[in-house]
């Protein structure tokens, strides 16, 4: 019984990545400005990416959406809605007090078009870097 | 001279096994620091509010960023190792019971 809840889990999580992956690749161009219609043979034996939330630094910003830098070097972009919240320490924040380099973790759902919506957005304290 | 060499069998996949937990755990670590794991699981000390509300999101994005090689790779070296463990203190007493009675 717990396998089978375990192999079904497991079942629903991939299938939520490639589907991500799938539209991600497929809008690629117009979310980025790759090569249009996706890319050629699709992920092939990539890593799939994750569909439902993202760890990652900001590397640009417009008005309503975010493109995140996250795991593999992977951008993404986030769309914020009227009802995100963004958070940094114990503040709410808006949009336009994040800045490039910013870590951010984001919890959302994935669209058709291989974007995120955000429903939480939390800045996370930068790192220091040791010499 | 079936079970001694079940005995050994066993001791080398028990030793095999446990240096084999090194290098999964490692794997496991690894997984965890670089996927963001932990960055996305403390959302749930900070901001719990909102990820009560949007809970299934926020349980999809830990399932996907969970280092499942590394996981799969510690739970076979752990239940070689406990198998392993479980056969040797069986049956090492019935051997050497069984040596003791040959002399």
């Amino acid at each position: 019984m717990i396998i089978l809840l375990v192999f079904k889990t497991g079942m629903m999580v991939g299938f939520q990545k490639a589907n991500f992956s799938c539209h991600w690749s497929d809008n690629y161009h117009q979310n980025f400005g790759g090569p249009r219609g996706g890319f050629p043979g699709g992920f092939g034996d990539r890593d799939f990416i994750e569909a439902n939330g993202s760890v990652g630094q900001i590397i640009k910003i417009a008005t309503s959406t975010l493109v995140i830098r996250g795991r593999g070097n992977v951008e993404k972009v986030v769309l914020i809605k009227a009802d995100t919240v963004i958070n940094q320490l114990k503040e709410t924040i808006t949009i336009n007090e994040l800045k490039t380099d910013d870590m951010v973790v984001v919890i959302g759902e994935p669209n058709n078009d291989g974007q995120i919506e955000a429903k939480l957005i939390r800045v996370m304290p930068a790192i220091p870097r040791h010499k | 001279m079936v079970l001694r060499r079940k005995i050994t069998g066993f001791s080398i996949a028990l030793a095999v096994s446990f240096l084999g937990l090194v290098p999964a755990i490692k794997m496991v670590y690894a997984g965890f620091a670089g996927s963001g794991f932990v960055q996305l699981f403390s959302l749930a000390f900070s901001d719990t509010a909102i990820i009560l509300a949007s809970w299934q999101n926020f349980v999809l994005s830990l399932l996907e960023l969970l280092p499942i090689t590394g996981l799969l790779a510690i739970g076979v070296a752990l239940f070689t190792v406990l198998g392993s463990l479980k056969f040797l203190s069986n049956n090492l007493k019935k051997y050497e019971y069984r040596q003791n009675i040959s002399i």
